[in-house]
């Protein structure tokens, strides 16, 4: 044996070199496992907003272009088409583009048809099904995943979301109580911040928001973004307008032309009065991020400026567009009583929707569908209904004030 | 001519919508995947200090991947995390004493977003617009023994014009006055990633192989890191040998809390890192979250990982190499003890942690193989920041323990900046001048 060898094998150092060498041992078979999870290549997904992959605009569209032409190159890599679905997936959010979710889902079911276990696909393809708003699907597959992984704390907060959006509150709150107690982050402070506010706690709402903001990456523009406007949103419930504007400022800043961060500065606008300015702010977004949502608010302003012939324009837009957006009936027919257009189709979507889902939202259109048709009992029933988590809602809040005054009238 | 320019923004609009049969009614989208780096700790030192042998520097590095070009947005530490670096000085798998850290992020014109309304040329330059302030505490069997602060974090590399002659304009460096009178020394902030490998080495699978090797792949990256440094004789108890570990905890909360403000509750531990690459490498992925939340005296229920390893198993139909009967218990004893007539304290509990001896001295010539090379100052004992961890892998996976002679390697044995003679030791953060790293830069 050389000299060198018995040095390096005295008694203590024989233990450090079995440490050694079992530690290198493990790297080659984490490496190996990779390599043969599967018979084909298999990319280690890596996430948008983790370890330095940012989500500014310009990162989203450079790794959405790179990952598809690498998908292309190797179409069998699941791994590849992971992070293509994910990075489409963030893409949508800021695009409005929900047809790049299609194309997620259809890399995510590419990704599954070789290996139909495959943990990260299949977490994706649960929030894939939430932003399709296929709730109860969402829900399945988050269910099957944290059998699989107790521990990743994602898939409690997609049943909690799924069982949210359904109305199912106590289910939803239970998810996130134990998203945030096994896990805090900026996903469970996030969630927490919305359940509060479903429960009228607008401060505590702002408190866990806050906390959400602060657990957000520096280089994850996007989620900063989404985050800061949030609590933007907050803050003008509370009618704190500068706060918001900070907020909102903040926002801009750090995801330019952000649609929540322009939304919200619009709002700020047309609370002092500015509804021109608010008006072309939407208008630019619009040219980017186009949705129904967006064009009746553009029209409600027109109104308010006295252009009756841009603000039907834009109704009809708003209208047509959610015709075809079906997973929303609930915005179409609050959208249809807001503005006195075809209110027996409007109670007869609301209720519709309300026999599958009892969120407070579908409740209150249906609330408000029924006020207008002059059904002031049912109205009565349906919200309650949405009142019954205690939000401080400000169109809930008047819808309820509007349904108890004709009551009232009703019974005199 | 609006009419048909209406009829075609119309069209235009429907078949955007019919594309977006998904479009979100709700603004309650909230992202469900997202890194947490202000609370994932990269990598721990602890070592003995080469200038005051009587010093021991404790290191614990958060944030990873910060692009030193990475504005508007930039790095700083978690304003609601809990950050601590831990001691067992008994072997008993738990801590003794923590010093804690807690940092206050302060924006003096909110009404600008910029880092620097103007050149910063000290920790407190007034037109350093963002900063943070830190406390650091120490917790001794329980009691808070004192609290330092607050001080300042050592501001962002963010480049020549926000930030000319970095370095020469303050260290960052305070010293603070322990409750038993000794003095000790601490920064807070960015710095250069010490760490340095070739990440190709994990990348088999495009082809990536040693040949390849030999660009340091966290060149040019920053972090944040917490530094500390104090007398070896306030860390010891009857043992000179410490084990050290570092934790990042956020508070939980609740969703039903009636109309309180204040509803943030416990601390629930988020990160846990102590020996580099067992967290990386040897945990299946499954387990990791489970590993981060979990104390070094419950790290009997990961034993299975190292009592009966799929490793040798794997390696002996890959490679040949004749996997050992198990249950493997040499392993168990020295990945969860440290090393006996190093760094094993007496009647320790199994528990992973970088361990080091503070009773052997540092050397004026580090080796950067440690162990391997005879330099006991060096990793496993504790880990230095010159120490090449992946060298020392490599080397023993091909033969070191069978007689080979090799200098396998990835190519990088050193770190790309040098590291300082003094506290806290780690280089300077590269400059936010210099080109972006990671993403593409936008378009200006």
């Amino acid at each position: 044996m050389h000299a060198a060898m018995r040095k390096l094998l005295t008694p203590a150092n024989v233990v450090c070199v079995v440490i050694i060498a079992a530690v290198a041992a493990m790297i080659t078979v984490a490496n190996w496992r990779d390599i043969h999870r599967s018979r084909t290549m298999y990319t280690r997904p890596a996430l948008t907003g983790t370890r330095g992959l940012g989500t500014s605009r310009e990162h989203l569209d450079a790794r959405v272009a790179e990952l598809r032409t690498r998908l292309s190159a190797h179409p069998q890599d699941a791994g590849l088409a992971i992070m293509l679905a994910d990075a489409l997936l963030r893409q949508a959010r800021t695009t409005g583009n929900a047809g790049l979710a299609i194309e997620a889902e259809r890399s995510l079911k590419r990704a599954l048809d070789g290996d139909v276990a495959n943990y990260d696909a299949n977490r994706l393809l649960a929030a894939v099904y939430l932003s399709q708003h296929r709730f109860r699907e969402a829900i399945a597959v988050a269910e099957k995943n944290r059998n699989a992984r107790p521990s990743d704390p994602i898939n409690d907060g997609i049943i909690g979301d799924g069982h949210l959006e359904l109305g199912d509150y106590e289910q939803a709150f239970d998810a996130f109580d134990r998203m945030v107690t096994s896990r805090p982050s900026a996903a469970a402070y996030a969630r927490v911040a919305y359940a509060r506010e479903l429960q009228g706690n607008l401060a505590g709402a702002i408190e866990a928001m806050k906390l959400a903001a602060d657990a957000t990456a520096a280089d994850d523009s996007e989620s900063l973004a989404w985050h800061r406007s949030q609590v933007g949103d907050l803050y003008l419930r509370l009618g704190k307008v500068r706060d918001a504007e900070v907020e909102y400022t903040a926002a801009s800043h750090a995801f330019p032309g952000h649609p929540f961060a322009v939304m919200g500065y619009a709002k700020v606008l047309v609370t002092r009065g500015d509804r021109t300015g608010a008006l072309t702010l939407l208008q630019s977004l619009q040219r980017t991020a186009p949705t129904p949502d967006l064009a009746a608010r553009i029209g409600d302003l027109y109104k308010q400026l006295g252009r009756e012939a841009d603000a039907e324009r834009e109704f009809t837009l708003a209208e047509a567009g959610w015709r075809v957006d079906a997973p929303e009936p609930k915005n179409l027919a609050r959208f249809l009583a807001d503005h006195d257009r075809k209110i027996e189709e409007a109670v007869t979507i609301a209720e519709t929707a309300a026999a599958n889902r009892h969120d407070i939202f579908t409740e209150d259109a249906l609330a408000w569908a029924y006020y207008k048709a002059g059904r002031v009992e049912d109205a009565r029933r349906a919200i309650a209904q949405a009142l019954r988590t205690g939000t401080r809602d400000a169109d809930i809040l008047a819808h309820a004030a509007a349904i108890r005054g004709a009551r009232q009238v009703a019974s005199r | 001519m609006r009419r048909p320019l209406y009829f075609l923004t119309l069209f235009v609009l429907l078949v955007a919508y019919a594309v977006m049969p998904g479009r979100a009614s709700s603004h309650r989208e909230a992202p469900l995947i997202s890194g947490d780096p202000q609370a994932d700790n990269t990598d721990v030192y602890a070592f003995m200090s080469p200038d005051n042998p009587d010093m021991v520097t404790l290191i614990a590095s958060y944030i990873p991947f910060e692009d030193p070009a990475g504005g508007p947005n930039f790095y700083r530490f978690g304003d609601s995390v809990l950050y601590e670096i831990k001691i067992d000085n008994n072997g008993d798998a738990a801590e003794d004493i923590t010093y804690q850290f807690r940092f206050t992020s302060v924006v003096n014109n909110p009404n600008t977003f910029l880092y620097a309304t103007g050149p910063i040329s000290r920790l407190d330059d007034p037109n350093r617009n963002m900063y943070q302030t830190y406390t650091v505490s120490r917790v001794q069997n329980g009691q808070t023994t004192f609290v330092a602060g607050p001080m300042r974090t050592m501001y962002d590399n963010v480049g020549a014009a926000s930030t000319p002659g970095y370095g020469a304009n303050g260290s960052g460096v305070y010293e603070f006055r322990q409750a038993d009178g000794t003095t000790g020394h601490v920064f807070a902030g960015q710095t250069d990633d010490a760490f340095f490998l070739d990440l190709r080495v994990f990348d088999l699978l495009y082809g990536g192989n040693l040949s390849e090797a030999g660009n340091d792949s966290l060149a040019g990256f920053n972090v944040h890191s917490i530094a500390l440094q104090v007398p070896r004789g306030s860390l010891r108890a009857s043992s000179p040998i410490i084990g050290v570990w570092a934790t990042a905890s956020r508070p939980t909360t609740t969703t039903r809390t009636a109309g309180s403000e204040t509803s943030t509750g416990n601390f629930v531990q988020v990160s846990r890192l102590g020996m580099p690459l067992v967290n990386e490498v040897v945990l299946p992925v499954g387990q990791k979250d489970k590993w981060n939340g979990s104390r070094p005296a419950d790290d009997a229920q990961f034993g299975v990982y190292v009592t009966d390893p799929e490793v040798p198993k794997l390696l002996q139909a890959v490679y040949g190499i004749p996997a050992p009967a198990t249950p493997r218990n040499d392993l168990v004893q020295v990945f969860l003890t440290g090393v006996p007539g190093l760094n094993q304290p007496a009647g320790v509990k199994p528990a992973e942690m970088l361990r080091l001896n503070t009773d052997i001295l540092p050397t004026a010539s580090p080796a950067r193989l440690g162990v391997l090379a005879g330099d006991v100052s060096g990793f496993p004992n504790g880990r230095r920041l010159t120490d090449d961890v992946i060298d020392i892998t490599l080397q023993a996976a091909v033969g070191v323990l069978g007689g080979v002679k090799t200098s396998l390697g990835d190519g990088v044995d050193r770190n790309d900046l040098a590291f300082r003679t003094t506290f806290p030791y780690l280089a300077f953060p590269s400059s936010g001048s210099l080109p972006w790293k990671l993403n593409p830069r936008p378009p200006q």
